[in-house]
């Protein structure tokens, strides 16, 4: 990149010949500012900066001496940034130092962000904000779903997709390699292979079967349930696999449902909730991962349940009490029941689930037979005498759709060559066609969002649009928008935003944002030490994710204000989240609304048990790590991460010291505590959940422990505001809304732009929080106000 | 591509015999091929990483040098001391960050605990490949045996190598011949999948025009993979009508084999198969985040008992899986110790590392990595211990292995030199 010789200059100069340098910066700040000021900016860094950040005495590894200014090199820009932010939030100089008048200071962060922003909004103009990219895994399966009709699980072809400012979706952090296109070509082949033998197996049988109450008490195995009478009887116990009903052992891999019939509990008192799981898998210790299809709520009254999951070859149904809350069998007499006809074992006096049969039926999650031959051959039956000009038609028809924007036949040329040579070669017409779609599967139009540079053109809206709100491809109705030029008119943009939001896909969006702001990816990254935490168990885990779900579309929904993320009067719960949470007379099933008193120290994500799970580990947790995830993800509020040179605290559990105790002596060194005093707050606050989101006022230390130390959440904030727990704590917080909703928008803007928002971005994000406050910054507000904002519609 | 005589000759004369591997075959080939110093035997590369580290009290050793007394881990497995060396006080310098860091374990890329920006290097073993992977059937091998999908393998781009997490699948990829059709269907597959790159790739140039300059570096760079995939298949397809070498099944992969230890097992065997046939010479396995695992006196998942906080009880449990661990990797080592090659054992022609990003699992430090570097025909038995406070550079081992496969480059990442102490035996 070519530099101008005179941005060029060094500041360092200025130790020298500060004559030569005033000049110089005056010469700049002239031409990006008023004018009349230039002569203080080298005067505000000689007064105010250089004694600390000059020379030998490089404080924070920043050495002013050193500096060049120069905004059009990204990396001197982002030093430049971190100094502006510094002096305008006040944090430097440092309060024992001279202070500068506030004109002083507003002169010179003007003269700095005069040129950064001249020449990124330059820089933007030439090659757009973001770069060109690449679905990412959920998003390259959705979107092969939604060209092909296929439902074939496509995210494990891929490698894992890299994260940048938290999100899947930046293009700066996503690589190519040859490994990665031979993997795209793999999928690709896979479900092209699906779908023609869809297209052309019409309704052919799929697999279902009822399985009696007869049928399921004929094998005696192992971890089988019992068979009592005419029902079959999981125990609730501390056996793995205990439950697996060998029968249904599948023969090919593929999406079922699974019913149970008249599941009820038995040994339970009236009205009592016992949950459940069932789960697939090959269900014995050699190979252990089951796959949670559902968790449920079971009482004494039979009723069906269903579940819609995918089930590999080989793999069989596990159905169970999952309830580590009630009673079980603690030995392992539970093998080889013979039935109660012939087995005399007494039964057992702990609750068991109990159903009178099981079916089982291979079904389609999307698109019929029908559909998916309509979207590779369109309305007209397809035969191997169809002109070839037919072919060139049905690439045109599939490309239009998979590059997601129409696509001319002489920009498909070189598509149509690779077809005449095939069928100059003597393959046939469908095979051609497949060889042609799998062309178009690999292109670079179809897994990059390509975009120009400058404003967007309808159809590039509209693939960011359905990106961002359904993290797939648009639909018919958003491509015919697109055509009539409807996305680039704000009024029926807003129609079809709503329209998308209100759709079931837009829990693409709430999914990602869960899975990638939150951290939520990482549920199954730490599993709870099952001696600290013997409650824990997978009907929690799967509702503590539901409840995020579901609380953030109730946000959306209902456009309630972005201040519930940190504190709301109502937690989306079920029964086993609320009894997790202690919270009383909540006993349904589904996850609702429940109204909140601040003595059950809920509301908001910040205290929801996934997002506290995510940022522990399964034995300890660290207010390190929670503060500066609040932080960074919350408030808005960058923590550098710490020098590499300062180990991590040891974590100890043994009872003897606290972890206040350990942090203390390295929070009040001096390099340490500028830092720690924004990271701490949040992080001692939520110190009162532990690792499993649940509230506690001691810590459970290891069995030999002799006490359990107290949990003590109270701190004060960087501005020397005082909390005694996580009440208070939310309340400094809630006094400003606005920061929670500029942090919540920014993260949006990353997720939806594919970059994270830049110094110049920021003025983009204040219109929006003004146009917003009105409405309490309401969070479909908000997804309504970034769509329109230039950053979005821009590259 | 090009095959030397010899290996040429060798397939054919497996083939012929039918002999099953794993018997000593080179030696008795040889002669009939070549003179045994004309015929220079291949120097192989294997990494097994983990990322979850090794309890440090329990693995390094109080004093140094060829005289020490086994630490609780290595008097497990102390007949194979006298093959190794373990090294103490080293790691990956500027490499901070815990977890992040499993991606440099290879790569030793600097890793600020600050750099939001990062971007990885090239590993190891793809470095070697690259130079040296063009005369087998795979060119490098990347395995994971903990079902994670991570692998510590890294494109020259930075681009993580997407591991092979089934040992079966594995064993039919380098063993079992497809039958003629589909072989010829693969052949057409690979074809077509030729001229998609050409294609794609024409695309790539077209979309580089009207994009402008912003995106040229991504299309750039998607231009080399389509190039270099191209490559690949061009040479996977000459690889397809040739026979696979014959060999027996392992044992080990029986039963549908359960991630974790099980899984390490069967892909230790099946990379012992691999290496003895010389269908690949590099390879990588890993074993990433630690679920449960089914072993007497553990009850607790891996990852959990990392972060032990000193409980005793946790400590107890993780010693058993880690020795473990080791133990499976201590087999493997004695495998090849066991087989004979023209110029002395496979462990002699190959070295065999054992790594880990966290030196600390319960602090997620990543100072004091723990190394067991066997094999290659340098000279072990010893502990090679550094300062605990101030690392010496791991990279310097890897540059010492680069040499080793003649590869004389003056430095690997952020190596200062060959290793110090280090020399052939």
């Amino acid at each position: 990149m070519k530099i101008p010789t005179h941005l060029c200059v060094r500041t360092g100069i200025l130790l020298v010949t500060s004559l030569c340098v005033t000049s110089f910066v005056a010469a700049d700040a002239t031409s990006a500012t008023s004018g009349s000021n230039t002569a203080i900016d080298t005067t505000f860094l000689r007064d105010h900066c250089i004694d600390c950040h000059g020379g030998d005495t490089a404080e924070g590894n920043l050495n002013l001496a050193d500096l060049a200014f120069d905004p059009s090199e990204p990396s001197n820009r982002n030093r430049w940034v971190a100094i502006h932010d510094r002096v305008a939030s006040g944090e430097m100089p440092p309060p024992d130092a001279s202070q500068p008048k506030p004109k002083q200071a507003d002169d010179f962060l003007a003269a700095v962000a005069s040129p950064i922003n001249k020449a990124i909004i330059e820089e933007n103009q030439l090659l757009g904000r973001v770069r060109s990219r690449r679905l990412n895994r959920v998003e390259y399966e959705n979107t092969m779903h939604d060209v092909l009709g296929v439902d074939i699980p496509l995210q494990d072809f891929l490698p894992e997709d890299t994260y940048q400012d938290g999100f899947a979706t930046v293009a700066i952090a996503q690589q190519v390699s040859h490994h990665l296109l031979e993997k795209y070509l793999a999928a690709a082949d896979a479900s092209l292979e699906e779908a023609f033998r869809r297209a052309n197996s019409g309704n052919k049988q799929r697999f279902s079967h009822h399985y009696t109450s007869e049928e399921l008490g004929q094998k005696v195995g192992q971890r089988d349930p019992w068979h009592v009478g005419d029902e079959t009887i999981a125990w609730s116990c501390g056996q793995v696999y205990h439950g697996r009903i060998p029968e249904t052992e599948v023969k090919r891999s593929g999406w079922y449902r699974i019913t149970l019939h008249d599941a009820h509990m038995v040994n339970t008192k009236p009205g009592e909730g016992v949950w459940c799981t069932v789960r697939t898998g090959v269900g014995y210790a050699k190979a252990p991962i089951m796959y949670p299809a559902g968790t449920f709520r079971a009482d004494e009254i039979p009723r069906e349940q269903s579940f819609t999951t995918w089930i590999r070859q080989g793999h069989l149904i596990e159905a169970r009490p999952s309830d580590n809350t009630v009673r079980k069998v603690k030995s392992n007499n539970l093998n080889n029941y013979r039935g109660s006809t012939r087995d005399k074992r007494p039964i057992p006096t702990v609750p068991g689930l109990a159903y009178s049969s099981l079916t089982l039926e291979e079904i389609h999650n999307g698109p019929d037979n029908d559909e998916v031959a309509r979207r590779l051959f369109g309305d007209i039956p397809i035969d191997e005498t169809m002109p070839r000009k037919e072919a060139a038609r049905l690439l045109q028809q599939f490309a239009s759709r998979a590059f997601r924007r129409p696509v001319t036949i002489q920009e498909l040329a070189p598509y149509m060559d690779l077809v005449e040579d095939d069928f100059n070669s003597g393959v046939s017409f469908q095979e051609t066609l497949k060889r042609g779609y799998r062309t178009v599967l690999c292109s670079p139009r179809f897994l990059f969002l390509n975009e120009m540079p400058g404003k967007l053109d309808d159809f590039s809206i509209a693939s960011r649009l359905s990106y961002f709100l359904w993290s797939s491809m648009p639909d018919d109705l958003l491509l015919a928008a697109a055509q009539a030029g409807e996305l680039s008119i704000a009024e029926s943009r807003r129609t079809h935003v709503n329209r998308m939001l209100d759709a079931p896909r837009a829990s693409g969006m709430v999914t990602a944002l869960a899975n990638q702001w939150l951290n939520l990816r990482d549920i199954d990254f730490t599993s709870p030490d099952a001696g600290l935490y013997p409650e824990f168990d997978e009907p929690l885990q799967l509702s503590m994710v539901a409840e995020t779900h579901a609380f953030l579309e109730k946000l959306i929904d209902e456009d309630l204000p972005t201040s519930n993320l940190i504190d709301s009067d109502f937690a989306m719960l079920n029964e086993r989240l609320a009894k997790h949470y202690d919270i009383p007379d909540v006993h349904h099933e589904s996850i609702q609304a429940v109204a909140l008193t601040p003595d059950q120290h809920r509301g908001g994500v910040i205290t929801q048990g996934a997002v506290l799970k995510v940022t522990a580990n399964g034995t300890t947790t660290s207010p390190v790590v929670r503060g500066a995830f609040i932080n960074e993800r919350l408030l808005g509020v960058e923590i550098p991460p710490p020098p590499d040179n300062v180990p991590a605290i040891e974590p100890d559990i043994r009872g003897a010291t606290s972890i206040r105790d350990q942090l203390s002596k390295h929070s009040t060194e001096m390099s340490c505590a500028a830092c720690h005093i924004k990271i701490d707050p949040p992080g001692f606050a939520l110190e009162s959940y532990d690792v499993v989101g649940g509230w506690r006022t001691t810590y459970r230390n290891s069995k030999a422990a002799t006490t359990n130390l107290p949990v003590d959440p109270h701190h004060e904030m960087a501005t020397g505001e005082k909390f005694e727990d996580i009440e208070q704590f939310k309340q400094i917080i809630l006094k400003n809304p606005e920061q929670i909703a500029r942090n919540f928008t920014h993260q949006l803007m990353t997720y939806a732009t594919g970059g994270s928002p830049s110094f110049s971005d920021r003025s983009v994000i204040e219109d929006i929080l003004n146009d917003t406050k009105s409405k309490q910054f309401g969070v479909r507000t908000l997804i309504h106000a970034v769509v329109d904002s230039p950053v979005f519609l821009s590259k | 591509m090009k095959f030397s005589n010899a290996k040429l000759n060798r397939r054919t004369v497996l083939r012929g015999s039918g002999l099953a591997v794993g018997l000593p075959f080179l030696d008795a080939m040889v002669p009939a091929i070549a003179r045994a110093e004309e015929y220079e035997t291949p120097r192989r590369f294997v990494s097994f990483s983990l990322g979850l580290g090794l309890h440090g009290p329990n693995l390094f050793p109080e004093q140094s040098g060829f005289q020490y007394t086994p630490s609780p881990y290595l008097a497990e497995i102390s007949d194979i001391l006298p093959d190794l060396t373990i090294c103490s006080g080293v790691s990956h310098p500027y490499v901070a960050g815990g977890h992040r860091a499993e991606g440099t374990i290879l790569t030793a890329a600097p890793l600020s605990r600050s750099d939001a920006n990062f971007r990885n290097s090239v590993s190891l073993d793809q470095w070697m490949a690259k130079h040296l992977g063009a005369e087998t059937r795979f060119p490098s091998l990347v395995l994971n045996a903990s079902g994670d999908s991570s692998s510590p393998s890294y494109t020259e781009n930075g681009s993580m190598i997407p591991p092979e997490m089934s040992p079966s699948r594995l064993f039919d990829q380098l063993f079992v011949d497809d039958a003629p059709a589909a072989q010829e269907l693969e052949s057409a597959r690979i074809r077509h999948g030729r001229s998609v790159m050409d294609l794609v790739a024409d695309e790539a140039k077209t979309l580089q025009r009207t994009l402008g300059a912003g995106d040229r570096d991504k299309l750039d760079s998607y231009f080399t993979a389509v190039n270099e995939l191209k490559k690949r298949l061009e040479a996977n397809e000459a690889w397809i009508s040739r026979p696979k070498p014959k060999v027996s099944k392992p044992e080990s992969l029986a039963a549908s084999v359960a991630d974790g230890l099980e899984k390490q097992r069967a892909m230790f065997d099946v990379m012992a198969l691999a290496l003895q046939t010389d269908s690949t010479r590099f390879i990588t396995l890993h074993l990433g985040n630690g679920g449960k695992v089914e072993l007497d006196g553990v009850t607790e998942a891996h990852h959990s008992l990392s972060h032990h906080g000193q409980d005793e009880d946790k400590l107890t449990q993780l010693a058993i899986l880690e020795n473990a661990i080791i133990g499976e990797w201590a087999n493997f080592v004695r495998k090849l110790k066991s087989q004979q090659e023209s110029a002395g054992s496979l462990l002699d022609q190959t070295m065999v590392l054992l790594t880990s990003n966290l030196g600390n699992a319960s602090s997620h430090d990543n100072k004091n990595m723990p190394v067991l570097f066997a094999g290659g025909g340098f000279r072990h038995g010893q502990h090679l211990a550094f300062n605990k406070n101030d690392n010496y550079p791991l990279p310097n081992l890897y540059l010492s292995a680069l040499h080793r496969l003649g590869l004389h480059q003056d430095k690997f990442a952020t190596s200062t030199g060959t290793m110090t102490g280090l020399e052939l035996a």
